[in-house]
């Protein structure tokens, strides 16, 4: 279990509960529908491959995300679904205490939009404790997908940065060599922890890609900036740890 | 209408110190965001109290008649943090025994009633075991000691 992971800071896994991130994927399909003001069709990922169709500019697509993630927010308690949709895969990870991410993030990436999401690492400013759910609600492979650099290649970067701060031909070079396209399939998610270098280019597929990050980690683990009250809810403690804090709670306050 | 005690906190001026924040908020915009939430809780503020950078509330600040508020409005729990970045859960505690509401608009936390003000106050309690012992020597030694080219490696 996980030692794909464990060696690589990264892997791909399948849904526990299928029809559960069916659910989910219908439902961003029918907020996303609603918000464009569409007809929906009996093809859901072919209603959301195609929805740039949508927006004239990055501008509009833009837009339209902000109002999708906030809408989710509001009607869907994502970090819990998500949760629960791979859970065999993700508790081992954090262990029995978990924190998630308040707000989830929705990334829409139309054929040509201009603006990927640059490279950059989680770790540091937020914890390297962290595992990143990257959920897509459509096929992701080539440069419909993300990047990310695998823990050795990640720290051969990350060292090359810190002896070498002007080289960035230097460190494009090492992200040619060994930076790889994720393929995931609808029904699947990336995971990666929080210390890999990733981004994604600019989509030459020709079909949008509608996906969602989010972060979880030990409730018990070190913080990094970010803070964690800020960022993160409580999603569930274990009864051992729920004892401790009863226990803990009442030497201080009886 | 329901009648509220706010308290500000004054950032000390420049970056923020969190990525994707641009800079402090201001006061002005701390007591337009605490308005939404008074205008949603269809209620007023009375008083206003402002905490500082090393400067948290204390009890000694809450020296007038409190019985006329329905609850305390924070900005944010920067207000409730000593200088080692824990919360201060005595003051936490005395505030929920003085206030019936409490609200800290930033971390999104609400506490109306006994079972919210337990669930937040434990969390409060495993936070400050996690900054104490990021803090600490023995914390810093033995990461050191188990990193990928550290001392045992």
């Amino acid at each position: 279990m996980n030692s794909t992971f464990s060696k690589n800071g990264f892997e791909i896994i399948l849904a526990d509960d299928l029809p559960a991130l069916n659910e989910l994927q219908k439902h961003v399909r029918d907020i996303s529908y609603k918000l464009i003001g569409a007809e929906t069709s009996e093809n859901i990922i072919g209603d959301l491959n195609s929805l740039h169709e949508a927006f004239k500019s990055p501008e509009d697509a833009n837009s339209f995300r902000l109002k999708l993630t906030s809408q989710l927010s509001n009607q869907v308690d994502t970090g819990t679904k998500v949760f629960e949709i791979f859970r065999s895969k993700l508790e081992p990870l954090v262990g029995p205490d978990i924190l998630v991410q308040k707000t989830p993030n929705l990334v829409f990436q139309p054929p040509e939009y201009p603006i990927p999401t640059e490279l950059h690492r989680d770790a540091p400013a937020n914890s390297p404790y962290e595992v990143i759910v990257w959920l897509p609600f459509v096929d992701c492979f080539d440069t419909k997908s993300m990047y990310v650099l695998d823990r050795e290649h990640s720290q051969i970067a990350a060292e090359h940065i810190k002896q070498n701060p002007d080289d960035k031909n230097g460190f494009d070079e090492i992200l040619l060599a060994h930076a790889a396209l994720m393929e995931v399939p609808f029904g699947s998610a990336l995971i990666f922890w929080s210390g890999l270098f990733h981004g994604s280019i600019v989509n030459k597929e020709g079909e949008s890609r509608l996906s969602l990050n989010i972060r979880y980690k030990n409730l018990f683990s070190p913080a990094g900036i970010k803070d964690q009250l800020r960022y993160f809810n409580v999603l569930q403690t274990s009864q051992l740890t729920d004892l401790g804090l009863d226990f803990q709670h009442r030497e201080q306050f009886r | 209408m329901k009648k509220y005690l706010c308290v500000l906190h004054d950032y000390e001026s420049g970056d923020f110190c969190e990525p994707g924040v641009s800079k402090m908020p201001s006061l002005d915009l701390q007591r337009k965001a605490i308005d939404v939430l008074l205008q949603k809780r269809d209620a007023k503020q009375v008083q206003e109290l402002r905490t500082g950078t090393g400067q948290k509330l204390s009890t000694t600040d809450l020296n007038f008649e409190t019985d006329q508020f329905s609850g305390i409005v924070f900005f944010s729990a920067e207000s409730l943090r000593t200088k080692n970045r824990e919360i201060d859960l005595m003051l936490f505690n005395s505030l929920y025994e003085e206030f019936a509401e409490i609200f800290i608009i930033v971390e999104s936390i609400s506490i109306e009633n006994e079972q919210e003000y337990l669930s937040v106050s434990k969390r409060f309690i495993a936070l400050n075991y996690c900054a104490q012992r990021d803090t600490s020597d023995e914390w810093k030694d033995l990461v050191s000691q188990v990193t990928i080219g550290g001392k045992n490696q």
